[in-house]
């Protein structure tokens, strides 16, 4: 809504986007193209030899490359190769990444942003203007590939460059050179996002370059409210989503202080539109501005939520709707608790503590321990059924005192991890109250309790979260556990340790 | 005349002064097209200050170094300027088997006279102080909170005199620019300037724009003879200098000078670059000048060392000759030029003894973690001492310690203080042969006053190179690492004042109030409250003043 | 009960190996003078090294250097194991309290589980903060007063204040506590046993390194704040961080004066009541101290639970649990949204602090309400107001 939201502006002076003229045009299209049909030529080989020959490119530039290989405890694993211009004036500490995976976030064939990575390889190396290192990387593909590089980066990997300022992946997968307009991914795990300032860099140099920039999943007329709320629905989605389904490549940089963003050409598949050397001056152009950079990104907001690449909600405005949500709990636990007319005697405070102490356990037993004792999705899924028939049973063992008491002190419980949750994950606490609000009216509603505690189960909205996302229900919950395993990402302690047990008392109390 | 004059006159001095004045200077093509040029002038005479009863003065060696040098009691001085990255892998062991080579920054080191440690602090404080404006570097910030205290023989002295109240002090700031105002008044010590000798060929807009550059000021006593030895050496790109020459920017090439290499699907719009494999190399181009005459002071021994495998030809003058090459320069300019069939092919460089890599591990600003990889490429041990100076605000836990342990043989270890020094690790490690091992540990990072925090707190803080010595005399530096520290909100003094004061105050207010006062029933207290109401007080102050 | 919260704290740390090292990073468990890794870092440097004191890691106490140099301080299991029995003596002297003054205290098993399972003290104790040891001290040093052995008591707070500087604050009410117990010692053979005690520990502390140097890391750097690495949940580290050069010795005294001008006027005002006092005094070191935490919190809460009566007539009981639940759901956050991840600002966890004082000075002026209203009373009036 209009007044809700504010326009977008570059925070740091430092940026100045665009100030600086590009030269990637004219006759590095046709270095372009040649790279393009060179990595063509040697994609089918072998992975180590198709590596050998891409490490001889840069090699052929004068950079220094390596290879990388990796390997995840689930027998998952590949080789990646990177590359370091190291930069003449600069002090060596501090580096910008380009990234352009073999395959991209959809698993086509990525030669143009690889061409493209060459080649601006090629050329940013004719400037004697950085002052940071830049790293050319080109991981198999955008996932697990590109985390263990940052990963290796940051423990044990063979040439380092210093601490990363900021990244860009670049997807270009096309049968053709030229695009129609650019994606921009911005998503972070767990809710966290890049500083602003890196967004609005971008946006502000493709409109010097008469690029069209686009959110994904939303169209170009953010001036309409429908198209607005869409973007930000859409944002709200791709944040709870992040890590969990296979993403842009941007996400993999969260958690080293790295601010990173996928720029995807769109509409490549056409004669007309922008050719593929206007995308390589956007990159240009944001590495530039980076480079500009004394201090890393922290003058602009870290919390938003993008309405479009020109309007954003920050977080005053819309961290009262989470709030709102977890406070509702809250109230109803106090209502609770307020209209008890005498307090609570110690045969009921022993039964809640150790009912809510068995919920917890139950939950934390499926959350954690069962994820490395048991590989199996079936079985999790059956220790679930085991513990929802306790639960009912234990719904006939309870007197209604007790169920008072633990139904008051959980939707305390609830209320806090809701609020700190918010504070980490926007997203993903307001996604989640909003699904569970009712079990907060489980004492209050006569008719629909059954119901009630149908919808709010974990189970039944990861079916319907897997039925909107297109994949069965128990490849959700694996990537699930192996977000949480390989990526950090809480999205499965969440659900199993704070959605579950409420759940289960709300089982228990019904 | 006038110069028959001066030759006359310095000939005359030089048989009382014992000086002498030597310069050359080493061209050598790396792999990959690059130039590693060396320029090394070596000035040495009488110490005038040592001198008594002879009539000695300072010809040869620049007075006012000299002065300084007296005035801080140092006996000697080593000076450097770094800027760049030299790849060890690539370009092997840095000129001089790596003596004159620094790390990022501006580093110095000196062994300097005094009676105690604070005493030779003060003289170190003078000579930093005097150096700064000297060179136009901020050597003035080498302050006590930045320099250490190693023992007398923990770096290698260059020259012999032996005074037991020499202490050795060294300090590094890697934050430090490197440009032309360095370079002008190392310039100025020569005693050709840059006007006649090899010292023509040195040049800011060349210089600067290399991959990797270093000048160095080594002043040291050898008896009662001064030596300064300065050396400037850089590794140019020389394609991108050739480039640089025809257009500063990168635009892009015409059409028709695209070189492509020769594929199926190479067309007119389609190419894969080559870049050509011959090397024509001009020096006038890429030095941007010609070798001025030579300097009249210099001796007569050859000036320039061409280092090349044998299928480069070298054009001085008239002359071509082929593989290394070597002359002196005579009255006339002169340009070289370099030449080959395959400019890749070249002459092979000496592997290091050891190549040593630093790191930051960890994430976050509470705390993080230091990984040195250290790499023996050779079949024989190596040993080396590890020198490594910590700003104060990182707090070393030595007790995580973990890696490959047993390379260390030794550890000598001073703590920081806060804000008054930082921290020496001094590790003696020994490597065996075709090995890799890595060595770790963790260090807390902490918070500093509003004041501490530079203008730009968001970059974070520069930790100086540290320093590999092996016992065959290769010294190495690790790149400089930034550090991330976490930062206060620097517009809150006044916000955090009036909040905390105000806590504090509210918690004293109900405090003094439930302490103090006396708990009595309601009746006596409005009686309390009415009678110790104004009015009745100033009735009873009239009482007892009238006495009633 | 006892038995349960040890084995508790065993199985936990024997459970989840990493996780006294994850606690004792989190800079509300752990501060520069009370941190095991900083122990740790202090014995190696006494073992192989160097003296520990002439550094800016280690400003704990010599004792404990020598006590952990002969433990097997890198075996993490032991340790805990060690920490765990400590915090279980500790339970058990204050069961031994309540035990001994039945009308006014919960029941002994109602204290030792407050202690024991109170997530502060639980949370402390896995951290493995030294500080562990000074509650010993003093709760060891109350039970001796209760007990009638006023030489032991004063030989044990003399212990706690050689330990960590602040239950100096602690003597007058000890020896209040003393001479109300037992009829034996004067109070000038008390003050005595106490200069003794403290020269003994400190001569004591001159013996691992033969140097002196301890008294000035040690003492000074808490007396005078001169470490400042991290923050904590206390009040001083942003204040001085954000306070102008001049002006910060000035502020050190005046913050050290407001901090010592309350246990006086306490013990002056409540001259009958000394284990009230003791508990007063105790939270009031858990906000104004230079570097508090949370083992003081959970030692604050269980002395107040010493004084049943008190507890009873405080009005604001829930608001202090949820806020303090609030904060340590809060301070853990912000924090890492500082620090960790870099979208926060420091701003976010000093309000955290702020709420923090308030909210354990809201109990303190509630608990000191109550025990004034006892004090004229004994609890019975209903309509009382405060003027």
């Amino acid at each position: 809504m209009a007044g809700q939201f504010r326009g977008t502006y570059v925070s740091e002076n430092a940026l100045l986007p665009h100030q600086a003229s590009t030269h990637f045009r004219e006759s590095e299209w046709h270095i372009v193209r040649g790279f393009r049909s060179e990595i063509r030529d040697f994609k089918d080989l072998p992975e180590r030899e198709r590596n050998a020959r891409l490490m001889g490119l840069f090699d052929e530039i004068g950079l220094k490359s390596a290879s990388h290989d990796w390997q995840t405890s689930t027998t998952e694993g590949s080789q990646n190769v990177y590359s370091i211009l190291h930069a003449p004036r600069g002090s060596h500490n501090e580096a910008i990444v380009l990234v352009a995976p073999w395959t991209n976030m959809d698993g086509e064939f990525n030669d143009g942003g690889m061409a493209l990575l060459v080649s601006l390889a090629r050329y940013l190396k004719k400037w004697s203007i950085w002052h940071k290192n830049l790293i050319f990387v080109v991981p198999s593909n955008p996932h697990s590939a590109l985390r263990a590089w940052v990963g290796a980066y940051h423990t044990s990997l063979k040439y380092t460059a210093g601490s990363v300022e900021g990244a860009v992946v670049l997807d270009f997968a096309s049968t053709s050179e030229r695009f129609d307009h650019v994606e921009v991914y911005y998503d972070g795990l767990n809710g966290q996002l890049p500083n602003l300032d890196l967004i609005n860099t971008l946006v502000k140099v493709a409109d010097a370059e008469y690029v069209r920039c686009d959110l994904p999943g939303s169209g170009p007329s953010y001036h309409l409210y429908g198209q607005r709320l869409q973007t930000m629905a859409a944002g709200i989605f791709r944040q709870i989503v992040a890590g969990i389904k296979p993403g842009a490549g941007c996400e993999m940089f969260s958690g080293w202080r790295i601010d990173a963003i996928t720029l995807r050409a769109v509409g490549s598949d056409g004669e007309t539109g922008h050719d593929i050397t206007t995308f390589g001056r956007l990159v240009e152009s944001v590495v530039r501005s980076i480079n500009n950079l004394l201090e890393h990104f922290h003058q602009s907001f870290f919390f938003y939520l993008l309405l479009g690449p020109r309007f954003f909600v920050s977080i005053g405005t819309y961290l009262p709707c989470a709030m709102l949500v977890s406070n509702s709990f809250l109230i109803m636990a106090i209502h609770i608790f307020a209209s008890k007319r005498r307090s609570f005697s110690r045969e009921t405070i022993g039964l809640t503590s150790m009912t809510l102490g068995a919920v917890g356990l139950a939950s934390l037993m499926l959350s954690s321990f069962f994820v490395n004792a048991i590989s199996s999705t079936t079985w999790r899924l059956g220790l679930f059924a085991a513990a929802t028939s306790g639960c009912i049973s234990a719904r006939k063992l309870l007197g209604n005192d007790t169920k008072q008491a633990i139904y008051g002190t959980a939707l305390t419980l609830y209320g806090f991890s809701l609020t700190t949750l918010s504070m980490f994950n926007f997203s993903l606490a307001f996604g989640l109250g909003f699904i569970t609000i009712p079990l907060a009216w489980l004492r209050r509603v006569k008719f629909a309790r059954s119901l009630i505690i149908l919808l709010t189960c974990p189970v039944t909205v990861l079916g319907i979260a897997a039925w909107v996302m297109d994949i069965p229900l128990l490849d959700l919950i694996d990537s699930l556990i192996y977000a949480h395993k390989v990526l950090s990402v809480w999205t499965w302690q969440v659900i199993t340790q704070i959605w579950l047990p409420m759940w289960f008392v709300g089982v228990i109390i019904y | 005349m006038l110069a028959w004059l001066l030759v006359l006159a310095s000939g005359i001095l030089a048989s009382t002064n014992g000086e002498s004045y030597h310069e050359d200077l080493v061209l050598r093509p790396l792999p990959k097209n690059k130039l590693l040029s060396s320029f090394r002038f070596v000035a040495e005479q009488r110490d005038p200050q040592l001198a008594s009863g002879e009539l000695t003065e300072y010809t040869t060696f620049p007075r006012s170094l000299g002065q300084i040098m007296s005035r801080a009691s140092t006996h000697e001085l080593h000076l450097r300027f770094s800027q760049g990255w030299w790849d060890a892998e690539s370009w092997g062991v840095p000129p001089a088997n790596g003596t004159y080579a620094g790390g990022v920054g501006v580093e110095m080191w000196a062994w300097v006279a005094g009676e105690d440690l604070a005493d030779a602090q003060a003289n170190w404080h003078r000579l930093a102080h005097s150096l700064s404006g000297f060179f136009c570097a901020s050597l003035n910030f080498l302050d006590q909170t930045v320099t250490t205290h190693l023992e007398s023989d923990a770096l290698p002295r260059s020259g012999d005199s032996s005074d037991e109240n020499l202490y050795l002090l060294r300090g590094a700031l890697p934050a430090e620019p490197v440009c032309t105002e360095n370079l002008t008044p190392f310039i100025k010590l020569l005693p050709c300037k840059s006007r006649a000798g090899i010292a023509s060929l040195l040049d800011g807009h060349q210089l600067f724009d290399s991959q990797w550059q270093t000048m160095s000021v080594d002043v040291d006593h050898i008896g009662d003879r001064l030596r300064l030895t300065q050396v400037v050496s850089n590794v140019i790109d020389v394609p991108h200098m050739q480039r640089r020459r025809r257009d500063p920017l990168p635009r892009p090439e015409p059409y028709a000078d695209l070189i492509c290499k020769e594929r199926e699907w190479s067309a007119d719009y389609i190419c894969l670059p080559d870049d050509p494999r011959s090397a024509n190399w001009v020096i006038s181009e890429i030095f941007d000048k010609e070798l001025a005459p030579a300097c009249p002071l210099a001796g007569d021994g050859p000036h320039v060392f061409v280092e090349a495998s044998d299928n480069w030809t070298v054009k001085v003058g008239g002359n071509v000759t082929s593989g290394s090459v070597s002359f002196s320069l005579g009255s006339e300019p002169v340009d070289l030029v370099l030449s080959s069939e395959d400019g890749l092919v070249v002459l092979e460089n000496k592997v290091p003894d050891v190549f040593v890599d630093r790191s930051f591990t960890g994430y976050g600003q509470q705390s993080g973690g230091l990984r040195t990889v250290f790499t023996n490429p050779h079949d024989v041990e190596v040993s080396l001492v590890y020198i490594e100076n910590l700003p104060w605000y990182m707090r070393l836990y030595l007790h995580t310690m973990s890696g490959d342990l047993d390379i260390v043989e030794d550890i000598s270890y001073t703590s920081a203080e806060d804000r008054t020094r930082p921290s020496k690790v001094q590790l003696h490690i020994r490597l065996p042969p075709l090995s890799q091992s890595s060595i770790e540990y963790k260090f807390d990072k902490s918070l500093l006053y509003i004041e501490e925090y530079p203008p730009d707190a968001n970059h974070g803080f520069e930790v100086p190179p540290a320093l590999a010595l092996t016992s065959t005399g290769y010294s190495t530096r690790t790149t400089s690492l930034l550090l991330s520290l976490a930062v206060p909100d620097f517009s809150m003094p006044y916000n955090v004042i009036i909040l905390t004061c105000t806590t504090m105050a509210m918690f004293l207010g109900s405090f003094v109030n439930l302490i103090v006062k006396k708990v009595v029933p309601e009746p006596l207290g409005e009686k309390i409250l009415v009678e110790s109401s104004l009015k009745r007080r100033i009735q009873a102050f009239k009482t007892k003043l009238i006495g009633n | 009960m006892l038995l349960v919260g040890v084995i508790l704290r065993i199985g936990l740390a024997a459970l989840f190996p990493s996780l006294p090292q994850f606690l004792s990073a989190q800079v509300e468990l752990s501060t520069p003078v009370s941190s095991f890794s900083r122990l740790q870092e202090g014995v190696y440097l006494y073992k192989h090294l160097s003296s520990p004191y002439q550094g800016n890691v280690f400003f704990q106490s010599p004792l404990l250097l020598s006590l952990f140099s002969v433990l097997p301080v890198q075996n993490s299991f032991y340790v805990s194991v060690f920490y765990a029995l400590v915090d279980g003596w500790t339970a058990y002297n204050l069961a031994k309290i309540a035990k001994a003054r039945p009308i006014t205290s919960f029941s002994p098993n109602t204290i030792a589980l407050l202690y024991l399972m109170n997530p502060f003290s639980m949370l402390g104790g896995l951290a493995r903060s030294t500080l562990i040891f000074t509650n010993w001290a003093i709760v060891a040093s109350v039970q001796a007063a209760i007990a009638a052995r006023p030489i032991k008591s004063v030989v044990l707070i003399a212990l706690a204040s050689c330990l960590s500087l602040y239950p100096l604050y602690l003597v007058l009410p000890i020896f209040s506590l003393c001479l109300q117990n037992s009829y034996r010692y004067s109070f000038r053979s008390m003050v005595l046993a106490l200069i003794g005690s403290i020269g003994a520990f400190s001569a004591l502390g001159y013996l691992p390194l033969q140097s002196w140097n301890f008294l000035d890391k040690q003492y000074l750097t808490s007396l005078l704040f001169r470490d400042l690495s991290q923050p904590n949940l206390g009040v001083w580290w942003y204040y001085f961080i954000e306070m102008f050069a001049p002006f910060r010795p000035f502020f050190v005294g005046v913050f050290q004066l407001f901090l010592g001008s309350f246990p006086v006027g306490l013990t002056i005002r409540f001259p009958h009541e000394p284990l009230f006092v003791i508990s007063a005094v105790v939270g009031l070191l858990a906000i104004f101290k230079p570097y508090p935490e949370v083992a003081d919190i959970g030692l604050f809460l269980t002395l107040l639970a010493l004084n049943k009566r008190v507890v009873g007539l405080m009005r604001y009981r829930l608001v202090v649990i949820l806020g303090l639940l609030y904060v340590s759901a809060l301070a853990p956050t912000f924090y890492n949204l500082w620090v960790y991840r870099g979208s926060g600002n420091a701003n976010f966890f000093y309000a955290i602090t702020l709420v923090y004082t308030l909210t354990v000075a809201l109990a303190l002026s509630d608990a000191i309400w109550a025990a004034v209203r006892l004090d004229y009373d004994g609890g019975r009036g209903r309509n009382l107001m405060q003027l």
